[in-house]
């Protein structure tokens, strides 16, 4: 799974822990989503997607396959 | 630019050199017992005790869970270290000091725990009355882990699920080919803390693999 999470944040210049309180999880959970080590639960991408004001698809992306 | 799954991500080469300390540590104390100890105490005074090649691998599981709470401890003194370990961008606040020296106290604690049923036969303890204890002492534990366990967010409980799941998946198998072994007289018998030393070991080793893999280690 692809996402733009670290992109999204820094064009509105918030810090890891400002998006981590507005998802009501921990830092490390945003830093693992934003370095691709943990794809978030169905509930936490809605979040997300409304956090940002965009639609799931827009921030998170399938992989392209390679066959 | 995006973040994408890493398909099989580099393991930290911290959780390597504390893997390859733990191999060491286990080397060095299997020689000093074999060696150096019975000319300290005495070539026969561990014979009554009965001691199993079980005893040793939760005593270095019990050591190494204590080991590592202790180093959480005394990261956790500087916030600044406490944010690079978990790879965040600023130093930790207090309430993730607060949060990361529970979670080592509740880490260091399991290792206790472990260790204590060899400790109280070393020690000569009542079997009844160690017994008791270590059903207290069993169930602060639960109460901790289930505390912990309502306090954190999805990632960490995901981590722990899927440690559990791989460490049931590997532990089912190797207990299954043991126990065929048994069945075909090849192998003798394990004993209910031969198994659980096993399995407390498996789930230490498998728990660091995932939780370095997502990132929180």
């Amino acid at each position: 799974m692809n996402n733009r999470l670290k992109v999204l944040r820094a064009e509105r210049d918030w810090s890891q822990a400002h998006l981590a309180e507005l998802l009501g999880v921990s830092r490390q959970t945003v830093n693992a989503l934003e370095t691709g080590r943990y794809d978030p639960s169905l509930p936490l991408a809605f979040k997300i997607a409304r956090v940002f004001e965009q639609p799931i698809e827009s921030i998170f992306s399938e992989e392209e396959s390679n066959g | 630019m995006t973040a994408s799954s890493p398909k099989n991500p580099r393991l930290p080469r911290r959780l390597l050199v504390a893997f390859g300390m733990g191999a060491v540590m286990g080397a060095v104390g299997y020689v000093f017992g074999r060696t150096i100890l019975p000319q300290l105490i005495g070539p026969d005074a561990l014979d009554g005790l009965n001691l199993r090649w079980s005893d040793a691998l939760a005593a270095l599981t019990g050591i190494a869970l204590m080991i590592g709470a202790g180093a959480v401890m005394v990261i956790s003194l500087d916030p600044r270290r406490l944010a690079r370990m978990y790879h965040l961008e600023e130093p930790a606040s207090p309430e993730e000091v607060g949060q990361a020296r529970f979670q080592a106290a509740v880490l260091g604690f399991s290792g206790f725990i472990l260790l204590l049923p060899m400790v109280f036969v070393l020690a000569g303890l009542a079997g009844g009355m160690a017994m008791g204890l270590i059903i207290l002492l069993f169930a602060l534990h639960t109460v901790l882990n289930i505390r912990m366990w309502r306090g954190v967010d999805e990632l960490l409980r995901r981590t722990t699920l899927e440690a559990a799941t791989a460490t049931f998946f590997l532990g089912q198998g190797l207990l299954f080919l043991w126990a065929a072994a048994e069945r075909l007289s090849l192998l003798p018998p394990l004993t209910a803390w031969d198994v659980y030393a096993v399995l407390m070991t498996l789930y230490l080793f498998v728990s660091a693999v995932v939780s370095a893999r997502r990132g929180l280690a």
